[in-house]
């Protein structure tokens, strides 16, 4: 409570006065008699305890004080805080992960969210509202807007991104906006586990709201697809949420052309799992598996997989310098070291091989990249590396690399960098890559282009698939893209257009699950966007509040006069002082 | 120190005597009439002479008309004893009441040892009791003497408690002065054996002029002497008023009281003085002549 009108103490001095009035008034003179006993008697009427006797005496005294005081203070004006404190920041978090869109009768968790936020914002009117998305890289949708219009159309505006809402971070980045200030935090989620605020700040009051029913869920856990010799194996792992046995169907499409492959029956128990394998389909470069079940939630009851030559780690040759392996790691591929009879076994899997064997160039079925010969000796050279502008130095140019000795080239093949007239690094007809030299040979490695080189190298030899990779929703994640590039353009299977990048660093990858094309300067290439594990198990807990009334903040808070609430007493006051004077008459 | 009781004052009562009805007496020879038949000078009657009757007493003048001897008889003439009972109590020290109320006391004191009554005269300090009895019109100067020194009533407690106890036996005429300054369910104890111990009592009440009409303005604190209890009052006319009701209604049912077991009350004001309350209220109740 506080008062809005402290100028207005001076009247204190009022009841002062008439406190020092009966300060004198009220001292007896005091006279011996003879007796008291007439005296006594008079006064025994209104006389009762002693203590009532003082009160009685005083009753009139008490009376003033009390109407002065509480004129007092009125006139201070004192005021509440509103519980809705105006100027107190309001912040939601919305989670716009895909789990959000399970939901009962055909309303999804995210749709009573946006009507609970809706109300919310009635509720606060004049409150400046700042809504933030969760994900890898939570959104800022609105910051600090009192325009009820603008609040309610941009929540009307909110959509599921089907990205993994990522709480911990999304709540360090609204702490980063809420700076120091205090603010009342609303979570829309599913669940969330207290744990998150153990290191909540006291200016912040968190209110969660979770999604307390249990929804039955079946989800395709896990999609997996290689290629044989006669076709395609496929194989789908499904996990029952529920707590009922489900019956169900799936099916395994064409994701391209939407036709039905196969399609297998299943039971499954409650809080079971089932693995569901499917031989002998045809070769598809994208297949789909679609769950037919009645569950809560759709989102993951579809799975999609591309059948590409995707590289997923490199195994470098035990001979080669470490720091190859270094670079390697540095850019984030498992990678393993081999010897050449392991490194012939993995010949037609999807691992980069980076040897020295020249025999690797004809053998196997996939691009090698070659580093130094061993069936050459180097002689020595000097002069400047120069390159022909190969997409492979497009981010990485290596024109201050010194090498003192080549070997020397293989005639057949394309040379992409040179020093002098001399070829340093070429390219094969298949896409190998060779370095003409070893790396003991070159500062290479102390030069920040040498792990981009085996990046630049490895989306190569992967681009010269057409599958670009499987991506998580929205996520930014950079792709080769060619030297004369004009822009990477994404599209879906329906050929509808849904985003368009710059330059491969830009590349974003779309919210929602599936299959898309990137056109890349007329090459075509497919990308699959698949759910994360952790989206395709729905949570449920309670709605709860964590952090009340923040202490020792100042907080701007809305006033709520209670003045009036005092004035009725003060009219009670007065007339219980009318009735004290005129039974007890005027003192002469 | 004045002389608390001038002899002018003295001379005035000079004359004045103790009047009682009360038969009974005291066996000294005295100044008083008494029915019995006795040694004065006053005629009573005539008897006839019955053998061992003193010769003395024969008349011979009538046995010389009648021929039979008569006795003749004269009344006896016999002491009155006096008790003057003077209120000890804090209260009576009130202004001059305290003045006023020895003054009495030897008044009547004096006035009794004149006519050569047995006077007994009590009264109750703090620290000492008071006991005095002579006879005789000598003694005048011995009573005055002993009242004077009692200088402050300092008697803690009521008076009606303790004045049983310091009323000697055989009292013909009781004399109380007090204030009546005690409730009256105290009083009303005190009468009841008033009557057992003498037929003859009589109440002097002394009051003090402030007592009649307290001049009081504002919020007093009003503390009894003797109580030591303290009363706040703001002085209203309203609340003097009620003081005053509240008095005369205690002294009418004060006398009313007196009057039911025979007591006779004088009121005496200090502002009447001693010789107009003696002379002129007391003989007017005929306690006087």
């Amino acid at each position: 409570m506080g008062f809005s009108h402290v100028v207005n103490s001076w009247t204190v001095i009022f009841p002062l006065a008439v406190l020092l009035y009966y300060f004198f008034r009220k001292r007896y003179e005091t006279r011996a008699i003879s007796s008291t006993l007439f005296w006594e008697q008079s006064m025994r009427e209104t006389k009762a305890s002693p203590f009532l006797k003082n009160l009685q005496q005083n009753a009139l005294f008490y009376l003033q004080m009390a109407a002065l005081l509480l004129l007092l203070f009125v006139l201070l004006g004192p005021f509440v805080k509103s519980e809705q404190a105006a100027g107190r920041q309001i912040i939601f978090v919305v989670d716009t992960s895909a789990s959000m869109l399970a939901g009962e009768d055909g309303a999804s968790i995210f749709d009573v969210n946006k009507q609970e936020m809706t109300q919310l914002v009635e509720d606060n009117k004049g409150n400046a509202i700042t809504i933030i998305t969760t994900g890898k890289e939570p959104d800022l949708v609105l910051r600090d807007e009192t325009n009820q219009e603008v609040i309610q159309a941009s929540i009307g505006k909110l959509s599921v991104t089907y990205d993994h809402e990522n709480m911990g971070k999304t709540l360090e980045f609204m702490k980063s906006v809420v700076a120091d200030q205090s603010a009342t935090v609303h979570i829309f989620t599913d669940y969330l586990d207290r744990s998150v605020f153990s290191d909540g700040t006291e200016a912040i009051d968190y209110y969660v709201h979770a999604s307390e029913s249990n929804l039955a869920n079946v989800s395709i856990d896990k999609f997996g697809a290689v290629k044989t010799s006669g076709g395609t194996e496929a194989i789908v792992k499904l996990v029952n949420q529920s707590e009922k046995e489900v019956d169900g169907i799936i099916q395994i499409l064409d994701a391209l052309k939407g036709e039905k492959l196969e399609e297998k029956k299943f039971t499954m128990k409650d809080e079971g799992e089932t693995l569901i394998s499917f031989k002998d389909l045809p070769s598809q470069i994208a297949l789909q598996a679609q769950l037919l079940v009645e569950d809560q939630y759709d989102a993951d009851n579809e799975a999609f997989i591309l059948l590409g030559d995707e590289i997923s780690d490199a195994m470098v040759d035990s001979q080669l310098h470490e720091l190859i392996r270094k670079a390697f790691q540095a850019i984030g591929m498992d990678v393993t070291a081999g010897s050449i009879n392991e490194m012939k076994q993995r010949q037609n899997t999807a691992t980069i091989l980076v040897s020295n064997e020249t025999s690797f160039l004809q053998e196997g079925e996939h691009p090698i990249l070659l580093i130094g010969r061993n069936d050459a000796n180097a002689h020595p050279v000097s002069g400047v590396v120069e390159d022909n502008g190969d997409v492979l130095f497009s981010i990485a140019p290596i024109h201050d690399v010194y090498v003192s000795s080549l070997y020397p080239p293989f005639e057949e093949m394309d040379t992409i960098a040179s020093i002098g007239n001399e070829p340093f690094i070429q390219r094969s007809k298949r896409g190998d890559i060779v370095v003409l030299a070893d790396i003991e040979m070159t500062d290479w490695p102390l030069h920040p282009s040498f792990p981009l080189f085996f990046w630049s190298v490895t989306e190569s030899l992967r681009s010269g698939s057409s599958v670009g990779g499987t991506f998580s929703p929205s996520q930014r994640k950079a792709i080769l893209s060619y030297v004369d590039t004009k822009g990477i353009e994404v599209f879906n299977l329906k050929d509808e257009y849904e985003a368009s990048f710059a330059s491969g660093t830009d590349f974003v990858a779309p919210q929602k699950p599936g299959i898309y094309k990137l056109i890349d300067n007329k090459r075509e290439s497919l990308i699959s966007v698949q759910l994360e594990q952790e989206e395709k198990r729905l949570g449920h807990g309670t709605s709860y509040k964590i952090g009340m009334e923040s202490k020792g903040n100042e907080k701007e808070v809305g006033q709520k006069s209670i003045g009036w609430i005092f004035l009725l007493p003060i009219l009670l006051l007065l007339v219980m002082e009318w009735e004290v004077q005129r039974r007890r008459g005027y003192s002469n | 120190m004045a002389d608390l009781f001038p002899d002018s004052l003295a001379n005035r009562l000079g004359p004045l005597k103790i009047v009682s009805r009360s038969r009974y007496l005291g066996h000294h020879k005295g100044t008083h009439r008494s029915t019995k038949t006795g040694t004065s000078l006053e005629f009573s009657d005539f008897r006839e002479y019955h053998p061992g009757d003193d010769l003395r007493h024969i008349d011979w003048n009538v046995y010389a008309r009648t021929d039979k001897p008569f006795i003749k008889q004269f009344l006896d003439e016999q002491e009155m004893r006096i008790h003057i009972l003077l209120d000890g109590t804090k209260s009576m020290g009130f202004e001059q009441k305290w003045e006023f109320a020895r003054q009495l006391a030897i008044g009547i004191g004096q006035i009794g040892l004149k006519s050569g009554d047995t006077v007994t005269f009590s009264s109750k300090n703090e620290q000492q009791e008071y006991f005095f009895r002579r006879k005789g019109a000598l003694q005048r100067a011995a009573l005055k003497k002993f009242i004077t020194q009692i200088d402050q009533p300092t008697l803690p407690g009521d008076f009606t408690d303790y004045a049983l106890r310091h009323i000697p036996k055989a009292v013909t005429v009781l004399f109380i002065i007090t204030d009546g300054l005690e409730p009256l369910e105290k009083w009303e104890r005190l009468f009841k054996r008033l009557p057992g111990i003498c037929r003859d009592c009589r109440v002097i009440t002394v009051h003090d002029p402030f007592e009649e009409e307290p001049q009081l303005q504002g919020d007093i604190r009003l503390l009894d002497i003797e109580t030591q209890q303290a009363v706040e009052v703001t002085m209203t006319t309203r609340s003097k008023q009620l003081y005053m009701d509240r008095k005369s209604e205690h002294e009418s049912k004060f006398l009313s009281l007196a009057k039911k077991y025979g007591i006779q009350t004088v009121r005496a004001e200090v502002a009447e003085g001693t010789l107009n309350t003696v002379t002129k209220k007391m003989r007017h109740v005929g306690w006087v002549r």
